[in-house]
């Protein structure tokens, strides 16, 4: 090589070496922060000063391992991530389907959350969430910064009180150094969506109702003004489907997500795979239930609300293809009291509650510095 | 709030106020509100944990509530990440979506 290569091979090293050195600009975020916690899925949201929400997001789910020399070799060669107790490892997140898939050992799955609020069942695994919250909330930007974090309704389906599951998350986050506060996950929907009632020529914001499909829950709220005026949920949403079409079936439930999740098009579902057409099925029966609920739930509202009204829907259990459809189809078969203006699916299903929450506490911390 | 079977007992009563709290928890609420402010070994060993309705909750389940209870004040010392600094970089995916919500702030930093 000659001097002259020798110095361009140096010069361009020298070159990559100070592009990779510029520091990165950091973005500065907005106090307030937005946590979802929801059973199939953690998200947390932060709004940045230019008004780009980041949510981090995180599946609700665990893997389970006794802790043995064969399970250290299969995590050091997976690279999965993972927690570790006394006894056992947990993989996490995405990871755990993933491993799940691959041994074929859906038993061995761990929700830390079970329709809507803390297994009750599992007191360990509540521990792993919180050491997962932990993690992806982060330590607060100010003193006692304002985190609004989601909680369902009392459903109208079940006796299931979500007192404790509340008190146990506000003195978790409490503990981590943020003044938390609750929010109602369908309404934390409806502030990221914002709703309408068209009043003659006047749009009312805020206002509306917004179904807010989980994995666990399916919740509701109506709302006027960002007030919220009756709330309720509904067992048995999206876990609720993956089980039922496991049973019939006879395929895993880990399985039957991931067609859920990568193949399932409700608008052209495959009728030559079970799997598919048992997921169909169950869809149907969710939304049928969702939309008499309703307008059983709101008759009585009938007299309080005046012109048209806009329904806002979100979550993770309302994002296959052809969902939105069905359910303007429910809502044809069973009107509910009210008018409907549209039904209009969230741009960032997945991520609504969060951001709602995490809206409502940025107007918190604007309410302090008022 | 958790009233564990005379040993020991947990308090949260996240930001409700003990009047609240009685009226959340019925007239049995006072058994436990009694209990606040005792030290360890002074809880009636009698006592037990009530829910909303101010029905007697099963033991497993009082058992579940508070050990869940005592270990969420010490999570990090049961549990370790695999790699503790990589864990949290590694923990969770990331999706960006840009939007002006200055006018649901205005609305909503009025409201109770």
């Amino acid at each position: 090589m000659s001097k002259e290569e020798k110095n361009k091979e140096l010069f361009e090293k020298e070159e990559k070496v100070a592009v990779e050195d510029k520091p990165k600009k950091e973005e500065k975020f907005k106090a307030g922060v937005g946590v979802d916690v929801g059973t199939s899925t953690v998200v947390v949201t932060r709004q940045t000063e230019s008004g780009t929400f980041v949510n981090k997001f995180h599946r609700d789910m665990l893997f389970q391992l006794e802790a043995s020399d064969e399970s250290e070799d299969l995590l050091k060669r997976g690279d999965y991530l993972c927690v570790k107790t006394k006894e056992k490892y947990f993989i996490v997140g995405e990871d755990a389907l993933k491993l799940a898939n691959a041994i074929g050992k859906s038993e061995d799955i761990v929700r830390p959350m079970q329709q809507g609020i803390l297994n009750p069942n599992l007191s360990t695994s509540s521990e792993l969430l919180f050491f997962i919250l932990k993690a992806l909330c982060g330590k607060p930007l100010v003193e006692k910064e304002n985190l609004r974090f989601s909680l369902p309704a009392n459903p109208i389906d079940k006796n299931l009180d979500n007192r404790f599951h509340q008190m146990v998350l506000n003195n978790f986050f409490n503990k981590l150094g943020f003044d938390a506060k609750p929010i109602n996950e369908g309404v934390a929907m409806a502030i990221d969506c914002n709703p309408i009632i068209k009043e003659e020529d006047e749009e009312v914001p805020l206002s509306g109702v917004a179904l807010s499909f989980g994995g666990g829950m399916i919740n509701c709220a109506l709302i006027y003004k960002g007030l919220e005026l009756d709330s309720f949920s509904i067992t048995s949403s999206g876990d609720g489907i993956d089980v039922s079409t496991s049973q019939v079936t006879g395929i895993p439930v880990s399985n039957v997500i991931k067609i859920k999740e990568k193949k399932l098009d409700l608008n052209n579902v495959d009728t030559s795979d079970r799997s598919q057409q048992a997921l169909s099925i169950y869809f149907d029966e969710m939304i049928e239930r969702v939309v008499k609920a309703v307008g059983k739930k709101f008759r009585d509202k009938k007299s309080e609300m005046e012109g048209k009204i806009e329904i806002v829907v979100g979550g993770g259990s309302s994002m296959n293809n052809g969902f939105i459809a069905r359910l303007e189809d429910g809502f044809k078969k069973f009107p509910i009291p009210f008018e409907i203006l549209r039904i209009r699916h969230s741009p960032t299903p997945f991520f609504s509650v969060a951001q709602g929450s995490c809206i409502r506490a940025m107007a918190d911390f604007a309410k302090l510095k008022k | 709030m958790i009233i564990h079977d005379g040993k020991k007992i947990e308090v949260n009563i996240g930001g409700i106020s003990k009047s609240q709290l009685e009226k959340i928890l019925g007239e049995h609420g006072k058994i436990i509100l009694e209990g606040l402010g005792k030290k360890i070994g002074e809880i009636p060993k009698q006592t037990v944990v009530y829910n909303s309705d101010g029905k007697i909750e099963s033991k497993e389940e009082t058992e579940i509530r508070a050990n869940s209870m005592e270990k969420i004040a010490d999570v990090m010392s049961t549990v370790e990440g695999k790699k503790d600094s990589n864990f949290n970089k590694k923990i969770g995916n990331i999706k960006k979506t840009k939007r002006d919500v200055s006018k649901e702030i205005d609305m909503l930093k009025d409201l109770e």
